[in-house]
Formats: structure tokens, C-alpha cells, sequence
């Protein structure tokens, strides 16, 4: 697994629609008719990145607003960071 | 200015010119040469010019289509060519119907109103599902989606008994509202049903050897009162069958993306957009519509009397909140 450094810039993918639906985020990814459906926790992350945001600044934010164990935080936002690199939703460079 | 019969045919090529017959579904005036009692009555503000033609021709043999498939679209025109039944060419302006030697006068009218219908709302970009709408008491209009014997029919039908008047059987067409609710379109003025429904239903009196959906199935395509106003869509559901009769019938709302998964799977003929090109809109349709939209799963089993169960069910949901 290519790990994520704190200094890794977080970019979503541009030209995706959006919808909310239930409370839950759609993201469409219009031209290969792809979509997804992001709820609790995949939605704070997503709505964090608005705008581009390194993966240090990520984890603080959520560590903030989660209060968990900061490693745990990391690792599963990293694992979930990775998921939507896969299928092109953002971009980590 | 042109001779008087200048562009008319020579005596004797001349076709007589057969009588028009004028309907009106799915927000569409239509014009034939043969009655089409399916259809709606035209409305008062229906123009020729804005008419689609069903352009009944003689019956010639099939001609194959580029590529070997049933259907194919050129850019301008959608091919599909049922086997030994229709061949029918589509534009947003035209149903060409080209019947196949000896082919069944129901078969050929089974697959205009069906396949090639769904084609010409689809290259009007009109959503349409494959599913009946009834108005509820609230004026609003739900939709109930399934596979072929589902009971999409009979649910609606025994609705309309109840005084749920039909707006649609079997194609259900959507126009969207710029603020993004959708409407249901008024549809066809018949439902098809197969005989254990009409039994229960009591209408078993109007269906004969001339009802008939296919010659030799006792499926019977009866004429519907249907409502004549467009109806905002407020529930869908997506009635499912389980083959074990000793399942209960149990009903579940769909939520979030998984309305979007649910409403594509019951868009009517998808493969058509495929083949036009055209499941890019689709999908940014249906993602418009569902934030709008209650969903729920109906699934029953195969075995046993659950209609009256689920007719309550949906009295009890459609009135609660309203009081």
C-alpha cells in the first residue's frame, strides 16, 4: 500500500456532480456513468476537502472533530484516502 | 407560387387519403391512419405541427439491422426490428411501423405502445420508467416499478378500483420541472392483465379472444380511465417477487445512493440510451430526481393473497402526516 506522507496534497477530482440525497453525499462521475454514495465519516472527510488540503491538516481537522486516537484517525483516513484515489475521485500528489 | 398539384403524385399513385385518427400520452399528440384507442384523447392545445406520426406502412420483409442486433441507432434514426413481428424506425417526430409478413395485429401493436414508444421518449430525452402510476388522494403521483409479473399492473389496477385514478400502465414517462420536481405524464389509457387479476378484479366480463395481448396468452389489454393532468411524483416503489412462499411481505425504504441504484435499474429499456448514447443523462437525471422522491421495497411472495395487505399499507402511508 503506497502510504500517505503529512505534506501529501489532497485535490478532488474536478467535473464530479454532486448531489445530496438522504442526508448522504452522491458524487457522479458523469462521463464513465460511475457513482457513490458517501455517508457519515466519508462525508465529513469529503466536505473537508473542498479545497485542496494536505493530509496533515486532514487528520488534525477530523482529529478535532472526532476526538479519537490520533493514529487510528490516520489510518483509516489513509485507507479511505486510497479508495477514492482508486476510482479517480481525488487526486493525491 | 407553385402550380396547383404540382408536387401531388400522379393520378392513379395517388393514396387515398386515409382518415387521422388523434391521441395524446406522455405529453405527446400523436397522429395515425389506423385508430390507436390506447392512446389519450387530444387535448385542446395539441398542434399538428408539433404531432408525432405513427406511419403505419405495409408489411414487407425484415430487413437486418448494421451490426446483426435488434436495435441500432444511425445518429438520426433508432432501428429495431422485433423478429417476425415489427420492424419500427424512430425519430423524435415519427414511429415508423414496418409489420413483418403475417405478423399478429397485437404483436404489432404490443411492441409500438411498448419498445417502440420507449424509444421515442427516450430520443425526446423524456425519463421513462417501466412501471404503472396512480394518483394518490393528495393529488401526487406514485409509481411502482418491477420485472414482468411483478404486479405492477394489478397493484395499479386494484388501486384505481379504490379510487386512485391510473396515470400511466407499464410506461411511465417523467417530465422535469426547471425546480427539479419531477412530473408523472399521463400514459396509456389501458392496462394489460393476465387473468387471475381480471378474475379478482371483477372484469373478467371484458376480456375475449379480441383483448388478447398475444394470440395465444390469456393476458388481456383492457381500456383504463386515466387521469388527464400530469401528477407530481412523490413515492416510488419497486415491487419485488420472493419465490418462497413462505416469506412474508415485508416493505423497507430505500435511501440515499441506493434510490439511484434502484431507479436504474427500472428505467425502461436503458439499453436503448446505450445504444443512442446517451446514459451519460441518464444518470445525472435520476440523480436529480431522487433526492425528491420517497422510495420503498414492496417484496412479496410469490404464493398467497398479499394484495390487500399491500393496498392497506399504502392507504395507511399515503394518509399518514396529512390529517
Amino acid at each position: 500500500m503506497p502510504a500517505v506522507s503529512p505534506d501529501s496534497l489532497i485535490t478532488r477530482t474536478q467535473d464530479l456532480l454532486s448531489t445530496q440525497v438522504d442526508g448522504e453525499t452522491v458524487l457522479m462521475d458523469v462521463a464513465s456513468g460511475k457513482y457513490f454514495g458517501l455517508a457519515r465519516t466519508a462525508q465529513a472527510i469529503w466536505s473537508e476537502l473542498e479545497t485542496p488540503l494536505t493530509f496533515g491538516a486532514l487528520c488534525s481537522r477530523l482529529q478535532a472533530r472526532y476526538k479519537g486516537d490520533a493514529a487510528a484517525i490516520a489510518a483509516d483516513t489513509q485507507r479511505f484516502l486510497l479508495e477514492l484515489s482508486d476510482r479517480q475521485l481525488v487526486t493525491l500528489s | 407560387m407553385a402550380a396547383p398539384g404540382q408536387n401531388a403524385p400522379a393520378a392513379g399513385l395517388q393514396p387515398t387519403p386515409a382518415e387521422q385518427h388523434h391521441g395524446h400520452a406522455f405529453g405527446i399528440a400523436f397522429r395515425s391512419h389506423r385508430p390507436m384507442p390506447e392512446l389519450g384523447e387530444p387535448r385542446a392545445d395539441d398542434t399538428a405541427a408539433a404531432a408525432v406520426d405513427i406511419d403505419w406502412q405495409p408489411p414487407r420483409a425484415q430487413v437486418p439491422l448494421p451490426g446483426g442486433g435488434i436495435c441500432h441507432f444511425d445518429g438520426q434514426c433508432f432501428a429495431l426490428s422485433v423478429p417476425a413481428i415489427c420492424d419500427f424506425e424512430v425519430t423524435p417526430r415519427r414511429i415508423a411501423v414496418h409489420p413483418a409478413p403475417q405478423a399478429d395485429a397485437a404483436d404489432i401493436r404490443a411492441f409500438l405502445l411498448g419498445s417502440a414508444m420507449g424509444a421515442l421518449l427516450h430520443l425526446r430525452g423524456t425519463l421513462v420508467f417501466h412501471g404503472s402510476a396512480v394518483v394518490r388522494p393528495d393529488g401526487t403521483a406514485a409509481l411502482f416499478c418491477g420485472h414482468s409479473t411483478a404486479g405492477k399492473s394489478t397493484l395499479a389496477a386494484t388501486l384505481s378500483q379504490h379510487g386512485h385514478a391510473a396515470l400511466a400502465d407499464d410506461l411511465s414517462a417523467l417530465a422535469q420541472l426547471p425546480e427539479g420536481r419531477p412530473l408523472v405524464l399521463p400514459g396509456l389509457a389501458r392496462t394489460k392483465l393476465w387473468r387471475d387479476a381480471l378474475d379478482r378484479l371483477g372484469w373478467a366480463g371484458q376480456a375475449g379472444p379480441g383483448t388478447r395481448v398475444q394470440p395465444g396468452m390469456d393476458k388481456h389489454c383492457l381500456p383504463v380511465t386515466t387521469a388527464t393532468q400530469p401528477a407530481p411524483l412523490s413515492s416510488f416503489y419497486e415491487l419485488q417477487v420472493d419465490e418462497d412462499s413462505q416469506s412474508p411481505l415485508t416493505i423497507s425504504p430505500i435511501l440515499g445512493v441506493d434510490k439511484i441504484t434502484v431507479m436504474l435499474r427500472h428505467v425502461y429499456r436503458s439499453n436503448y440510451l446505450q445504444a443512442m448514447g446517451r446514459q451519460n443523462q441518464l444518470l445525472a437525471a435520476v440523480a436529480a430526481l431522487a433526492p425528491h422522491v420517497q422510495m420503498h421495497r414492496i417484496t412479496r411472495p410469490r404464493s398467497g393473497d398479499t394484495l390487500p395487505a399491500i393496498v392497506d399499507w399504502l392507504h395507511a402511508h399515503w394518509t399518514e402526516g396529512s390529517a
